[in-house]
């Protein structure tokens, strides 16, 4: 029996075959479940999750892991009923090396656990989590590639990474870059074929990550934001790409008057009226520095896009302030919508087309949203070359089991106990679909692809045989992650 | 620390800490959520003398001190953010006039002026074994010119006496929500 197995593996505490908790581990924030794991383990050290996905490998049993759990593309939903689900979140060990700039950090290490321990000791990765880094971790995070602080400047989680540790279906645990030298360190990503690349995006896909080597720079001491008012999104994003060019801004993003309406209500009054906003922080090792490129970004945002009208930075500052705070609250909406992004990853010159096709879209759809109370609001982000460009779709339901567990009290208290509407969901989930083959028909990519976004259907044939090739390289009775990329 | 790096030396302040067994993240999360009933001086203004109170019952109290022209002046993420204002001394809360960071409150220099901040500041520090915060909620208040400080001074036996009392009830209500066992 496996779970005996797995049991002397790991501890019995740490096999779980509750039926609410398998549930609770198998559901992301989607809406859209696929199957509820078997058993749920949670190993405590690389090690322990090695013998997990070897034993799995040697009964023909997938494995598949997860990281916090707050993503929303099906990556670590089961494909199939019979899986043990792999959570890495006991993982927590943090190692910090500021003479070679590097920190490993073991695959369950959240982006806030790692900030506190980096910056308590002067340091900081380039790239420093995203929006949801509360219970994001290291290891789901650089399966999925995400953006978000830092990455103005930095780009994103991939960007920052020298080498990973990944544990193969065989129980074997191989090093990549630098780190796999016999007596080498992960200094560096590339020695030979960037093998590191493999993993980065792979959702899981490929093998099990158990750490991660990431870059480390000075904390920047100074930290100062920039934002401007405009009347129509064109306008905003002429100024935002203009300043992305510079690559001087730590973060720029734009926001619409749906979210300006939920941060008027936590005292961000001066929004009032503001159509849409845009959003510069700018860090750096002293303020005279920063000072200087908050003048240029000043200048870009006062004329670009027939020019702005320079407001209060306070909300930017805000978010950096306590910058994985606003992660789960976002996914529940303060009227009891569930809230769900659907995004993608454009060059600066399609961004504009992406945004009329949304808005023609819900013009299309105006009366079925109307009816069942949906929403529709956008975020656009900059990452160093390229931009993501984000509807979220927001539906009343019930907020499901991750949410109930994790939201904000009051949120649950108020909306935990709200039915499944299903309509609604039917229409809100329909509708992120259609967003999101909108985005593959203008050449967009994703991020945290899953096993929802059509990576499959979107790639050229060749490029996805080769992928597929890779696959069954790594894993050839296809018992990692079953279904990710479409595999 | 940001507030030293943006108050004068001449500048009057206090600062008051209270630590508590959670991570900063939650601090930062929690402390701007806590309502004027939540602190004893402004729950009973709003009760005996509400037409004066610079307050509103319904509204977390962080919220309503940026509707009240306080702007976020500097950061530092999960350490450190510092809020910062100009005004009359006897209009603190009034809505303006108002700066919008750190180098338009440097800059400003209207004689009769005050320039108020308030930094709430986390330290990681470990306790008995248990891993928690450091809350400090610092205040530094100075004039524009002579006669404002002048004035400052005059004002500040009264003002420090508040503040410390307004700063304790936010830190106690901050623990109470935190720590519900304490």
């Amino acid at each position: 029996m496996i779970t005996d197995a797995l049991r002397a593996a790991i501890g019995a505490a740490n096999v779980i075959e509750d039926a609410a908790e398998r549930e609770y581990y198998s559901w992301d924030l989607s809406q859209e479940p696929l199957q509820v794991a078997e058993i749920v383990v949670r190993p405590g050290s690389a090690e322990e999750l090695a013998a997990v996905v070897r034993i799995a490998h040697e009964q023909g049993i997938p494995v598949v892991p997860r990281g916090g759990g707050i993503s929303y593309t099906q990556g670590f939903e089961p494909s199939v009923a019979e899986t043990v689900l792999i959570d890495t979140t006991r993982l927590k060990t943090i190692e910090i090396n500021a003479e070679d700039s590097v920190v490993i950090a073991d695959a369950g290490v959240t982006w806030e656990e790692l900030y506190l321990a980096t910056s308590a000791e002067g340091v900081r990765t380039p790239y420093f989590g995203p929006l949801s880094g509360r219970f994001a971790t290291v290891g789901g995070t650089l399966s999925q590639n995400s953006l978000f602080y830092g990455s103005g400047l930095y780009g994103t989680s991939a960007d920052i990474t020298t080498g990973l540790e990944v544990a193969g279906v065989d129980g074997k645990v191989l090093r990549t870059g630098s780190w796999a030298q016999r007596n080498g360190s992960p200094f560096s990503r590339y020695y030979g074929p960037d093998l590191t690349s493999l993993f980065l995006g792979d959702t899981g896909a490929l093998g099990v990550k158990t750490r991660a080597a990431l870059k480390l720079i000075p904390l920047p001491m100074a930290n100062q934001a920039v934002s401007f008012a405009y009347d129509t999104f064109e306008q905003a994003y002429a100024a935002l790409h203009e300043a992305a060019k510079l690559e001087i801004a730590a973060e720029l993003f734009i926001f619409d008057p749906a979210n300006h309406a939920i941060y008027r209500k936590l005292g961000f009054s001066f929004l009032e009226g503001v159509e849409w906003s845009l959003h510069f922080t700018v860090e750096g090792i002293d303020d005279a520095i920063v000072d200087a490129s908050v003048d240029i970004l000043r200048g870009i945002g006062t004329r670009a896009g027939g020019g702005g009208r320079e407001i209060d930075p306070s909300l930017p500052l805000a978010m950096r302030a306590d910058p994985f705070g606003g992660g789960l609250r976002g996914f529940v909406g303060s009227e009891g919508h569930v809230r769900l992004p659907v995004h993608g990853v454009f060059p600066f010159s399609k961004v504009p087309a992406a945004q009329r096709g949304v808005v023609e879209l819900i013009a299309r759809n105006q009366d079925v949203i109307d009816r069942l109370d949906l929403r529709i609001t956008f975020l656009t982000a900059i990452t160093r070359g390229y931009c993501v460009f984000e509807p979220v779709v927001w539906w009343p339901d019930s907020i499901g089991p991750y949410r109930a567990r994790h939201a904000p009290e009051d949120a649950v208290a108020k909306f935990g106990s709200v039915p499944p509407n299903l309509e609604a969901r039917a229409a809100g989930t329909g509708l992120r679909r259609e967003i999101a083959l909108l985005m593959s028909s203008l050449g967009g990519t994703h991020l945290q692809v899953g096993k929802w976004y059509p990576y499959r259907d979107s790639l050229e044939p060749a490029t996805y045989e080769t992928v597929a090739a890779v696959k069954h390289a790594f894993d050839p009775r296809r018992l990692v992650n079953p279904g990710s990329l479409g595999l | 620390m940001l507030l030293e790096q943006i108050a004068p030396d001449t500048a009057l302040g206090r600062a008051d800490s209270r630590w508590l067994p959670v991570p900063p993240g939650s601090v930062f999360a929690e402390l701007q959520k806590i309502m004027p009933d939540e602190i004893p001086m402004v729950k009973l203004g709003l009760r005996v003398a509400k037409p004066l109170m610079p307050f509103v019952g319904d509204k977390p109290l962080y919220a309503q001190m940026l509707d009240a022209g306080f702007a976020v002046m500097g950061v530092m993420p999960l350490r450190e953010v510092l809020l910062g204002r100009v005004g009359k001394l006897t209009g603190v809360f009034a809505p303006e006039p108002r700066v919008r960071d750190k180098r338009a409150l440097n800059e400003y220099a209207v004689p009769g002026h005050v320039k108020t901040v308030l930094a709430f500041q986390l330290a990681q520090e470990e306790r008995d074994g248990v891993k928690g915060t450091l809350v400090t909620f610092a205040v530094r208040i100075w004039g524009v010119d002579a006669k404002a400080q002048r004035l400052i001074k005059l004002a500040w036996p009264v003002g420090n006496a508040f503040g410390g009392k307004f700063a304790s009830a936010w830190l106690v209500a901050l623990d109470r929500r935190l720590s519900p066992t304490s």
